[in-house]
């Protein structure tokens, strides 16, 4: 941009010079320029035009180029990065849109342009139209996919909750896990859900929350509002993130008629923050419940199954055909009675004779024992050294030691001489 | 470690009841099938106990470093009563 006041106390001197050499009156091209310019900014600032887009163009300078046209005229217009940055929907050709700004004149190339300070699609708002932009977008590129969308854990151990800490929302999930499931482990994630970054701290809270390792599902939402309130859950970066998600995540964002594009790419919605309590933990006192009734027919089935087999045991115990086998076993059991007391009486009658004749073998044994022939006055002769009885001189020699056994007692002696 | 799934051995209890209630075991199958059922049940019981309640809040100072806090969400509610009450 180039105006500065001295430049144009330069460019009236010039003009005076001139008008002094020629009579006749003329401007630069600089100086008409800058009087059209300041004549059409005076006259057509803060206007309201309709027009149809076309020939846009969005270099990387962040600003964007493009011409509004009717049947029969165009104009050119454009929107600088700060503007183009607020503008939620995608603008694009054939796109019947009502712009404000302003008409100025672009110097260099002596172009009138419309700066565009704000526009909005017509008949529909703004926001409606950056929302089916976006849905229209992503379902493309496949966010919405039935096949990407995680299974939600039945009973988890830890929930992440990104929403609002002050909000209503928090008060309602809280409210109605407490109530289902008391005893589980909740990690909320403070984020704003409305207003200038939110979007950004909704899609942080749910990739950080990725990294930690023990949160088995995330609730991302916040209560109520007008469309505008919900917008962050509507922002593309906000669905990268849940795309992104490797945890299974519950949306929660306003009523049941409020869609958000964070809804449909959750892996799970829920119409209310409440229901998304309800969705992400089951009723414990009916899991209870449910699992005594199993234990008890579980129980049942047994004690059923044992007093139907005992009563089976008894039948056939009292049946003929297993009556008749203990009735001959309890004939054979009476035979073997007998036979075993005849057995015992033939033993007894035999060892008794065995009995007997030991007695007289044993009386003619005593009758042959040595010691009683001692007892007549004979004696025992043995060698000493090895104590066998003799009975011939032969082998001994003189100086030989001899045990003589009398009846009683014995004498050991030494032999003088042999006579043979 | 794998956490056991509640939902999978809830089915399997239910499975192993109705096997019991409905076929023809014999005595060793049924009381086999009774302690495997009492064994998930046990199971299941202990995974509905195995979380403790707590409900913690992540805060971050200015250097971007994260610390836990207990969440109360009473706070702001007994607040207002006792203001009501005129405590």
């Amino acid at each position: 941009m180039y105006d500065s006041v001295p430049d144009i106390d330069t460019n009236q001197e010039t003009q005076e010079v001139f008008h002094k050499r020629n009579t006749e009156k003329f401007f630069t091209v600089s100086e008409i320029t800058r009087q059209i310019r300041t004549s059409l900014e005076y006259k057509f600032s803060d206007i309201s035009i309709l027009g149809e887009i076309s020939n846009v163009r969005k270099p990387s300078s962040g600003h964007i180029y493009l011409t509004l046209k009717d049947k029969n005229s165009q104009l050119q217009a454009v929107v600088f990065r700060n503007v183009a940055n607020k503008i939620k929907f995608e603008l694009k050709d054939g796109m019947e849109v009502i712009t404000f700004g302003s008409v100025t004149v672009y110097e260099s190339r002596g172009q009138y342009q419309l700066i565009i300070n704000k526009v909005e699609p017509k008949g529909v708002g703004a926001l409606q139209l950056a929302f089916q932009q976006l849905k229209e977008k992503l379902g493309k590129e496949g966010l919405f996919d039935q096949t990407h969308k995680k299974p939600i854990p039945f009973i988890p151990q830890k929930i992440g909750i990104v929403t609002s800490p002050t909000g209503a929302a928090i008060k309602d999930i809280l409210n109605i896990i407490d109530r289902r499931f008391a005893n589980v482990e909740i990690l909320i994630y403070p984020v704003k859900v409305q207003g200038e970054g939110a979007a950004q701290e909704i899609a942080e809270a749910i990739t950080e929350l990725n990294t930690l390792t023990d949160i088995d599902v995330i609730i991302a939402g916040r209560g109520g509002g007008s469309l505008e309130d919900l917008w962050a859950f509507n922002e593309e970066i906000v669905a990268r993130s849940i795309y992104n998600s490797r945890i299974p995540i519950i949306s929660a964002v306003g009523h049941e008629i409020d869609i958000t594009i964070a809804d449909l790419v959750a892996d799970k919605r829920a119409l209310t923050p409440s229901e998304a309590g309800e969705l992400v933990v089951p009723r414990k006192d009916l899991l209870l419940d449910m699992l005594e009734k199993l234990e008890t027919r579980l129980l049942q089935s047994l004690t059923g199954k044992l007093r139907l087999s005992k009563d089976k045991l008894v039948r056939i115990a009292n049946s003929y055909a297993m009556r008749q086998p203990f009735d001959r076993l309890r004939r054979w059991q009476q035979r073997l009675d007998e036979f075993a007391q005849r057995l015992k009486l033939n033993i007894t009658h035999a060892l008794n004779n065995e009995r007997e004749k030991l007695s007289g073998i044993a009386g003619k044994l005593e009758s042959l024992s040595p010691l009683n022939v001692l007892k007549r006055g004979y004696t025992i002769t043995t060698r000493l050294e090895n104590n066998k009885s003799l009975r011939e001189v032969k082998g001994l020699n003189k100086e030989d030691k001899i045990k003589t056994s009398f009846s009683k007692g014995s004498v050991i002696s030494k032999i003088l001489f042999i006579e043979t | 470690m794998k956490k056991p799934d509640f939902e999978t051995s809830l089915k399997e209890l239910e499975e192993i009841v109705e096997q019991l209630e409905t076929s023809d075991l014999t005595l060793d199958e049924t009381l086999a099938k009774y302690e495997s059922g009492i064994k998930i049940y046990k199971q299941c019981y202990q995974i509905l106990g195995k979380a403790e309640k707590r409900i913690n809040i992540l805060l971050k100072n200015s250097h971007g470093d994260t610390r836990t806090e207990e969440f109360n969400l009473k706070k702001s509610d007994d607040m207002e009563s006792s203001a009501i009450e005129g405590e």
